[in-house]
């Protein structure tokens, strides 16, 4: 181990696992400040810098407990699983995980679902921008090639089912001003987070959709989402409803390179004619602070 | 012989901080900024507004890019990751430089997202020296390395500062991107005369220079970039400028953001004194 390596070993021991008492023996006190003052503004910095990085990528969670709890909550994930990344984009990936497994967090059981919605938006936030498929596309693909028809879903696509009313509570939580939000738990529905260009948007899924979508997650082609609607309406209704929800999945943006038998189809991006109302309440971007 | 000495300082004007709240501001308005430095690892994601947004103001300005992560004091490991993925972002912005701290964030595979200082040892200069000159071998550019601001001094220093920085500068020949403030904030924690840091820096190899905020805690200076440039900050680069001539010079700004028309016209009194210095008046 050399000096320097040693120096810098202790000096993040300081700052991971603080002792009581700062003051080192390997700290000047040639300084204006007594050694465990300079320490300190470093022991100190640390933990907040994480939390702020937490609240800026989970604002709903942070409204929905308040700042003290929230504190705690930052402070126990920091100490389970500090930042490994050159980015801290990645720093809360786990928090969701972690609530979960964590028992103090028991009595708020909605709590953790609400952290896997809020990373899903965050995910889908600054996913690739790979191209999208458009109805010009399927216009071109030829009748006996559909049913051996697959498709690549968007890579801002996010699949998750939740049990609690927990995206109604996020879009309360994310209002000018909140309103009193009342967590309640259901059967699981499934719901997809996405972004459209620029704008991040989630909405839940019928049954039947949901069965056709995850089929075609799966790499289904056209052909078994067709089979798979049998199980929910009529033969002869299924050709026109599994159009109809190609049609709208290629209008929200969630289906990127659609591959047939035959050949690869080349997509340009083009402009969305959806007109959904805008779910993104979130910031044009992160900022990571130099100091 | 150094590829330096074959080099013209190239002189972008003054610039700022890109930050995300401005982003719209700044595409509507196209306002009076020489160019725009970029926190890199704001940009090391995947799509989305943060490189819409840096496509299309690129598109305006010039640009030059600033990390957080590259450790480069860390007795850990280059990240080649990051360094392939800073690579692909110097590829697409097409900075004027890219630039880093003299410092390091984390060992053990842990990052503290803080800029941490070093000793001032020649074990440090040799350590930091070497990586110097293997990121700029692996990025096939020169770097700028930035002086932090610092809140602890180590038993181990030999050194002050300015030696150190001077020395890994001129060892690997790299750059040196020169926060003003940071000299300042830390001449104040460290109680060392922040004139005499300026004088000690080799004029040729001063790129940029930052300024910013700082914010006094009882008997330490914090480097907050959360208030307007201090006076006596103001005063410091009025000398440096009289030393170095005609530097690229910035504004931070990373909390209590206000907006851009505020820093435009910080920005206009940095113009200003930085002016009548090379005019040869006084401030
Ligand atoms: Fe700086």
């Amino acid at each position: 181990m050399s000096r320097l390596g040693e120096l810098q070993r202790r000096f993040q021991r300081c700052l991971l696992t603080p002792p009581k008492d700062l003051a080192r023996p390997w700290v000047s006190t040639g300084g204006r400040a007594m050694p465990e003052r300079q320490l300190a503004v470093y022991v100190h910095a640390y933990p907040a810098r994480l939390k702020e990085a937490l609240v800026s990528d989970y604002p709903a969670l942070h409204r929905s407990i308040g700042d003290e709890a929230f504190d705690g909550l930052a402070q126990a994930y920091l100490e389970a699983h500090p930042s490994h990344s050159a980015s801290l984009r990645h720093f809360g990936a786990r928090l969701a995980e972690f609530i979960a497994n964590e028992p103090a967090y028991r009595r708020l059981p909605w709590l953790a679902e609400l952290a896997r919605f809020e990373w899903a938006l965050g995910e889908a936030f600054d996913a690739p921008d790979d191209p999208v498929a458009t109805i010009g596309d399927m216009a071109t693909i030829a009748a006996p090639d559909w049913p051996d028809m697959a498709v690549a879903i968007h890579p801002s696509v996010q699949r998750l089912d939740l049990r609690w009313n927990t995206a109604g509570m996020w879009a309360i939580l994310s209002a000018e001003q909140p309103t009193p939000v009342t967590a309640s738990e259901g059967s699981a529905v499934p719901w997809l987070v996405w972004r459209e260009q620029l704008t991040t948007r989630f909405r839940s899924l019928e049954p039947d959709e949901c069965a056709a979508f995850d089929c075609l997650c799966d790499g289904g082609s056209f052909g078994e989402v067709c089979e798979r609607l049998t199980a929910f309406i009529a033969a002869e209704a299924v050709p026109l409803r599994a159009a109809t929800l190609l049609k709208a999945w290629i209008g929200h943006r969630l289906i990127g390179a659609v591959r047939t038998g035959h050949r690869d189809a080349a997509h340009k991006v083009t402009p969305s004619e959806c007109a959904m109302q805008p779910l993104d309440r979130r910031d044009a971007g992160r900022n990571i602070s130099p100091r | 012989m150094s590829t330096l000495l074959h080099t013209q300082r190239p002189f972008l004007g003054y610039g700022l901080g890109l930050r995300k709240e401005h982003y719209t501001s700044v595409l509507d308005e196209l306002p009076q900024v020489d160019w725009f430095e970029i926190v890199s690892e704001n940009y090391l994601v995947e799509g989305g507004k943060p490189l819409h947004y840096l496509d299309r103001i690129r598109a305006h300005y010039p640009m030059v890019m600033h990390g957080v992560s590259l450790s480069i004091g860390s007795t850990e490991a280059l990240d080649l990751d990051y360094l392939n993925a800073l690579k692909g972002l110097i590829d697409r912005v097409q900075p004027a430089w890219f630039s880093d701290h003299l410092c390091w964030t984390g060992v053990q595979g842990i990052n503290l997202h803080d800029l941490m200082p070093l000793p001032y040892t020649e074990e440090a200069i040799a350590h930091v020296v070497e990586r110097v000159q293997r990121v700029q071998d692996l990025i096939g550019r020169q770097m700028l390395l930035e002086n932090v601001s610092s809140y602890v001094s180590f038993c181990d220093s030999q050194l002050s500062e300015w030696e150190f920085l001077r020395e890994v500068a001129e060892r690997a020949d790299c750059l040196i991107l020169l926060d003003i403030n940071n000299i300042y904030v830390s001449a104040f924690n460290h109680n060392f005369d922040p004139y005499a840091y300026l004088e000690a820096i080799p004029v040729e190899r001063v790129w940029q220079i930052h300024l910013a905020g700082h914010t006094r805690q009882d008997d330490l200076i914090i480097d907050t970039h959360d208030h307007a440039i201090a006076d006596p900050v103001f005063a410091l680069y009025a000398a440096a400028v009289r030393r170095y001539g005609r530097v690229s010079a910035m504004i931070e700004r990373d909390d209590r953001i206000p907006p851009l028309s505020a820093l435009i016209d910080e920005l206009a009194r940095v113009r200003d004194i930085a002016e009548r210095q090379l005019r040869g008046q006084v401030a």
